[in-house]
């Protein structure tokens, strides 16, 4: 049950045929026709701060700013009244990675993928921006390039959907979250925690949707984030070792200390490009 | 390959002379403890090149000795430092002013101080960051600085033996893209005069090889003795040696404000490269009557055929016992890189394990060496290697 | 059995005169402040040099140097060693007391050809180990040596004017 439901009528009569694709109590999801953009994504949320709008809007003005073919255009950010707030941003024609986890079991294709997500995130790592939900959820796939959506939103927004039984620990997905946001250590949350997550996403790739931290793939452990917390992942796992590479990328990827996986997000990049290169 | 530094102190032109006409050394790390600004640029600059800046802000609030020229220090910038009254532009200014001067001097990479805490502090990598790090990062970005950059750090020997605290540190300098390396000091408790504290040579040989050289930063240790021939298993980017024996442990005793009296001079040692370590001069005869071939055990530089005159008179004041280490030391150094039988790592213990013998067989032939003195470093140096190995699964 | 109180109180009972004569059969000696030679390799809580002639009239000298420990007896084998450098016998003198201490590690002493003595509150010696005649090792330190004392032999203060010294390293 949605709980204090946000008031959007007012909001979407902007727009031509809204259709509500998801949301919690404090943000809602339509898609909707623009008289002037076209078919357009319409995210309005509630702010319980000026603190909290000020970073909302900083991310879209970072958002736009990067103009990245890898993230959905930022059309607009408006305050609305009651502390509301509306996002237009461009509609991605594609679906969630999570349903097209099986597609990309052939190394060569899982890591052509990664090198995209590593390049759309760059643009902000280099800003020390951290995405904290990169998620199969939160990448969608077009007929182009992927797309990342929710980049630092989701961890401002509806916390208390994300976090559940794990709130103690923070703004995270658990099963995808590196050890150091299972653990709330603020201060080593950086890009390098996006890039552990970069790296469940690929083991997830390689094994064809299963989970690399899942008890079941492990033969330990009671539940995926316990195995995240211990480092306990498939590394027997014949997806990982049958290349060499491959399981010392991944390997680095997950590494249990944030100082194990690559410092800089340009290593992890040149890492995949030399491997997907011995590809070819 | 690992450089060899040396670590200038007083009497640095003995360095500098050893580097010139003895290729002893491949740079210098300057502190400014004892050297004006004048001498640092004095050096020549294909020395500079090859060396770096050791700011030595350990005790901020006090300029000892030739500190004082420097106006970036931060008791000279603030006209008497205070932690609580060190302001963001105090801070700036600092920053600003120490980049300036290493960048003027072209040296190899810049360097951004840290300041000396005791034990292991909970709100270390705070303080450091706020009063150092921050400032000085952004003065990088400020003055478009594209030279390498370390960081400084002073590690207690219960930091390094602390896993999580020694991952703590770990995670926080990797955490800085911007940073190319780190120059690391250690400063142990209850030291004896080699370091022979198995759990801290194990914890430094993984602080340098599981983490920065893993991921690919730079790492140069000052102020090391003998154990840097150890510690070149781990490879590190650069050790040094140096003249005097505060120059090869870390101490704080130089940077703190003297009472005026004169410390005692040093009895005077002679390195002895087959034993790996400093032996009281007076030993040497005792050691030539077991000995076959005593310039197998000490070299045969010219320096050591001055010294063994019977004119000459041994004190720490003369040049040649250090010259003949910054000489003796350094082709000790280069032979276990280059040779190419085995790995580094068997032949630093073979070479270990030479000098544990050698001390046996003295030993039975009836040469007592005071505690401390008599090689038993050796053996837990051979120890630390094998363990941290097996660790590193080498 | 009693022990000593502090290492000056051996000192004040130890006689090295009759020590040393007794057991090596010298006939004339003297003994000096070491501590006014600078530059030796640590200071002898004693110092002598013992003469006598041999079958064929000749001068023998020798020197002892003696270092005085209450029961340290590896601090004092480390200095009684350091000793050996410029004098032909050296000696560990203990508090008869904590001697077994020491002679549960006297291979330790004959390794070092250190000697080894103790003495009981009343004066009486016990000798563990005699050392043999040895050269001190360290040819710099036997100069010195020779330096500092010779001012002392032909001095003005001097006890015997014509006695020629053998000082040949």
């Amino acid at each position: 049950m949605i709980k204090s439901k946000i008031h959007v009528d007012d909001i979407l009569g902007d727009f031509d045929s809204p259709i509500y694709i998801g949301g919690g109590s404090q943000k809602q999801v339509y898609s909707a026709i623009h008289s002037s953009f076209g078919e357009v994504t319409v995210k309005i949320g509630r702010y319980t701060s000026d603190t909290e709008f000020e970073r909302i809007s900083r991310e879209v003005r970072l958002l736009q700013s990067a103009n990245s073919k890898y993230f959905p255009k930022q059309f607009s950010f408006e305050p609305k009244s009651n502390s509301r707030y509306c996002i237009v941003e461009e509609f991605i024609d594609g679906d969630p990675l999570e349903q097209h986890l099986s597609g990309y079991t052939v190394p060569k294709d899982a890591l052509e993928l990664l090198s995209h997500l590593v390049r759309g995130m760059s643009v902000f790592w280099l800003r020390r921006v951290v995405h904290r939900d990169l998620k199969p959820a939160n990448i969608m796939i077009t007929n182009s390039n992927p797309r990342i959506i929710d980049l630092g939103i989701a961890r401002i927004q509806d916390a208390s959907s994300l976090t559940l039984s794990f709130a103690p620990f923070g703004p995270c997905t658990p099963n995808y979250a590196s050890p150091e946001q299972l653990t709330n250590r603020k201060r080593y949350i950086d890009h390098r925690s996006d890039q552990f997550t970069l790296g469940i996403v690929l083991g997830q790739l390689l094994l064809g949707g299963m989970h690399p931290f899942d008890p079941v793939v492990v033969k330990c452990g009671n539940n995926i984030p316990e195995n995240i917390f211990h480092g306990a992942w498939g590394k027997e796992t014949h997806s990982f070792t049958c290349n060499n590479e491959v399981f010392n990328l991944l390997s680095t990827m997950l590494g249990l200390e944030p100082y194990q996986r690559f410092r800089r997000y340009h290593d992890l990049e040149d890492s995949i490009e030399s491997i997907v290169g011995g590809f070819i | 390959m690992t450089k060899l530094l040396h670590q200038l102190g007083h009497r640095y032109q003995w360095s500098l002379t050893s580097i010139k006409e003895d290729s002893a050394g491949d740079g210098v790390i300057v502190g400014p403890r004892y050297m004006e600004p004048s001498k640092v640029a004095d050096i020549p600059y294909s020395v500079r090149s090859r060396s770096i800046f050791d700011p030595q802000f350990f005790l901020p609030n006090t300029a000892a000795g030739k500190l004082r020229e420097y106006s970036f220090f931060p008791d000279i910038l603030s006209d008497g430092f205070s932690t609580s009254e060190w302001s963001i532009d105090s801070a700036s200014e600092c920053a600003d002013r120490c980049l300036e001067f290493q960048l003027s001097m072209d040296f190899e990479a810049v360097v951004i101080p840290t300041r000396f805490y005791e034990g292991m502090p909970s709100n270390f990598i705070t303080n450091q960051e706020r009063q150092f790090v921050h400032p000085f990062l952004s003065s990088v970005e400020r003055l478009g600085v594209d030279t390498a950059v370390y960081l400084q750090l002073i590690l207690t020997d219960q930091m390094l033996k602390d896993r999580p605290y020694r991952t703590e540190i770990l995670n926080w300098i990797t955490s800085f893209p911007e940073l190319s390396g780190v120059y690391l000091i250690v400063h142990a408790h209850n030291r004896t005069k080699q370091n022979a504290d198995i759990d801290l040579l194990i914890g430094l040989l993984s602080f340098i090889s599981a983490a920065l050289k893993r991921v690919g930063m730079c790492i140069v240790i000052g102020y090391t003795n003998t154990e840097s021939l150890l510690l070149l298993c781990a490879e590190p980017d650069a050790v040094t040696m140096g003249s005097y024996e505060n120059l090869r442990m870390f101490s704080l005793r130089a940077f703190e404000n003297q009472d005026g009296s004169t410390p005692r001079g040093p009895n005077p040692r002679i390195y002895i490269p087959r034993l790996l370590d400093w032996v009281e001069y007076q030993y040497i005869g005792a050691i030539a009557r077991v000995v076959s071939d005593l310039d197998d055990y000490i070299g045969n530089d010219t320096y050591r055929v001055r010294m063994f005159q019977s004119s000459y008179n041994w004190h720490f004041t003369k040049p040649e016992p250090y010259k003949h280490y910054f000489k003796s030391f350094s082709d000790q150094f280069y032979r276990l890189h280059s040779s190419s039988s085995d790995t580094l790592v068997d032949r630093v213990l073979a070479e270990c394990r030479q000098a544990h013998n050698d001390f046996e067989m003295l030993r039975e032939a009836g040469i007592v060496f005071p505690s401390g003195s008599g090689g038993e470093h050796v053996a837990n140096w051979i120890t630390a290697i094998n363990l941290w190995r097996q660790e590193e699964d080498l | 059995m009693q022990s000593f109180k502090n290492e000056s109180d051996i000192s004040h009972v130890f006689s090295i005169e009759s020590c040393i004569r007794g057991k090596f059969n010298y006939n004339e000696w003297h003994s000096w402040e070491v501590k006014e030679l600078k530059g030796l390799f640590g200071i002898p809580d004693h110092f002598a040099i013992f003469w006598k002639k041999d079958i064929l009239g000749r001068l023998i000298q020798r020197t002892f140097s003696f270092e005085m420990k209450k029961s340290n007896w590896k601090r004092a084998l480390v200095q009684a060693y350091r000793y050996a450098s410029f004098s032909e016998y050296s000696f560990v003198v203990l508090d008869h007391y904590y001697i077994h201490r020491a002679l549960a590690y006297r291979n330790e002493f004959k390794n070092a050809n250190i000697g080894l003595i103790s003495i009981r509150v009343d004066g009486k010696v016990f000798w563990h180990i005699r050392p043999r005649y040895r050269k001190p090792y360290s040819k710099h330190m036997w100069q010195l040596l020779r330096e500092g004392l010779t001012p002392h032999l032909f001095g003005d203060d001097k006890i015997e004017p014509n006695k020629r010294l053998q000082w040949s390293y």
